[in-house]
């Protein structure tokens, strides 16, 4: 494999390679490292990547195991907390849904991990349940299940959100 | 030997070198030391993965090596230890570790406008062997 | 609009099937929706939001690291090659024995001076070859355990997918 075909093959898939350590790592300097590192190794590793053939549930399993691992070496030994990758609202408000649709990008970093990746390989990268199955390694059933959760406990946390809102600021925001 | 000593510390590599100063007549080691390229040298880099393909041309302007034959651990471990600290207090930046059964082989190199260095450092049950090369840019 | 409020309850459910999911997405991108689905409106803007996401730029190396991205089938062929036109020079051009001296060589064996330049050289060329034997046989299995500056250690994945795709390779032979 050359570089134009690691090009046209393999680095087509670095934003949802990189989205994919967003969301496992919920570090945005974490998250750049860790994609310089895969694509690093997959460039070393290009010759044997051309055997196989589902590249981008291979890609990104390799993506979400090396943030895992990275997770794991943490002090904290377990979650990061969040840290820039959703910009927190500053004094300045945007525009109230702006705001409102950072704070929901952070609601789902609160998601447990397989939860929170599940639900944006469904809803953000469109993928397949079939496919997500795949790449987790885990049974399509399982993935509905998570990906239910997923969503109800985000709608459960919008509508929170949205009461302490309502009665902070009534209805004449 | 002072002015082979002088030759040794050339490229400025510091931490390394002093560690092949202070082990090389230590019993428990061998060194040895090659000033310059002959023709059994060019031929050897060409076994080396790590020149091939390069696209800058150098010439060698010399290797050293010392082996710790001992098979005494701690001395092993310690040795190994100092190795590693010397080589992140030069700055050189590590290529790659292969693994073949026993032998585990860490390649380093460090590049500069003044040259390049390359360090082999081979770890095995019963023997470290830290070889440093260095070249010169142009033919 | 019963439809939407099936598909939805689906979409919580994780039961909805993709061109379900799709309608959602494309009512919800619209500007007119339903009082009662005001609610979800900047849940699916926080997805369009993150699909947004681009990766860092990956430089594919093209310098110094040319030297190691062989494959190593080839490599082996060729160092073979090597090895038998080394063992030829020595064969037709035994060393000089005028040109070397001790000045060239510095051996201490066990402590001890090497003295003599021929026995010098000796015992340096030896060593280097041994080195030199050892690294270019390392190199054989692709067994590979890689760590390099960062603090991660993915390198089990590789490890893996390493063993996986030779034997995928020798089975495909």
């Amino acid at each position: 494999m050359n570089a134009q075909q690691f090009q046209d093959h393999i680095l087509c898939y670095s934003d949802k390679l990189y989205r994919m350590a967003l969301s496992v790592l919920k570090d945005k300097s974490l998250s750049q490292d860790a994609y310089q590192e895969l694509m690093m190794r997959l460039w070393e590793k290009r010759k044997q990547l051309e055997v196989i053939e589902n590249r981008q549930a291979f890609l990104l399993t390799s993506m979400r195991n090396l943030c895992l691992d990275m997770l794991r070496k943490q002090p904290t030994n377990g979650e990061l907390s969040p840290h820039a990758a959703y910009p927190d609202p500053g004094p300045h408000q945007l525009t109230e849904e702006a705001d409102t649709v950072n704070t929901i990008n952070r609601m789902i970093d609160l998601l447990p991990e397989m939860q929170r990746t599940i639900i944006r390989m469904k809803d953000v990268e469109e993928m397949e349940i079939t496919e997500i199955a795949g790449m987790m390694s885990i049974t399509e059933n399982a993935v509905a299940v998570n990906l239910s959760r997923a969503r109800k406990k985000l709608r459960e946390m919008i509508l929170t959100h949205q009461q302490k809102e309502n009665m902070l600021y009534g209805q004449h925001r | 030997m002072f002015m082979a000593l002088a030759f040794v510390t050339t490229l400025s590599a510091q931490q390394l070198e002093k560690l092949f100063d202070k082990y090389m007549e230590d019993e428990r080691f061998n060194y040895v030391y090659q000033k310059k390229a002959s023709m059994m040298d060019k031929f050897a880099d060409l076994g080396n993965m790590e020149t091939w393909g390069t696209d800058k041309s150098y010439t060698s302007t010399g290797r050293q090596m010392i082996s710790l034959n001992s098979t005494e651990k701690s001395l092993g471990e310690s040795f190994a230890q100092e190795v590693k600290n010397a080589l992140q207090a030069d700055k050189y930046e590590e290529v790659s570790i292969v693994r073949n059964g026993k032998n585990r082989v860490e390649t380093y190199e460090r590049k500069s406008d003044k040259g390049l260095s390359k360090v082999s450092f081979i770890k095995n049950p019963g023997s470290i062997m830290v070889s440093l090369n260095t070249y010169a840019p142009g033919k | 609009m019963d439809n939407i409020d099936n598909i939805l309850n689906n979409y919580f459910e994780g039961k909805a099937l993709p061109e379900e999911e799709n309608r959602l997405r494309e009512y919800f991108r619209n500007n007119t929706v339903l009082p009662q689905h005001e609610v979800y409106k900047p849940m699916f803007a926080a997805f369009d939001k993150e699909k947004q996401i681009v990766s860092p730029t990956f430089i594919i190396p093209v310098e110094m690291n040319n030297q190691r991205m062989f494959s190593f089938r080839r490599l082996w062929i060729s160092a073979a090659s090597i090895a038998a036109i080394i063992l030829l020079v020595v064969m037709f051009f035994p060393f000089n024995k005028n040109n070397s001296s001790a000045g060239d060589y510095l051996v201490f064996i066990n402590g001890r001076a090497v003295k003599n330049p021929e026995k010098a050289q000796e015992y340096a060329d030896q060593m280097f070859t041994q080195a030199d034997e050892i690294i270019r046989t390392s190199y054989k299995p692709l067994v590979e355990a890689n760590a390099i500056q960062t603090k991660m250690d993915a390198s089990k994945i590789f490890d893996d997918l390493a063993h996986t795709i030779d034997h995928i390779e020798s089975l495909n032979q």
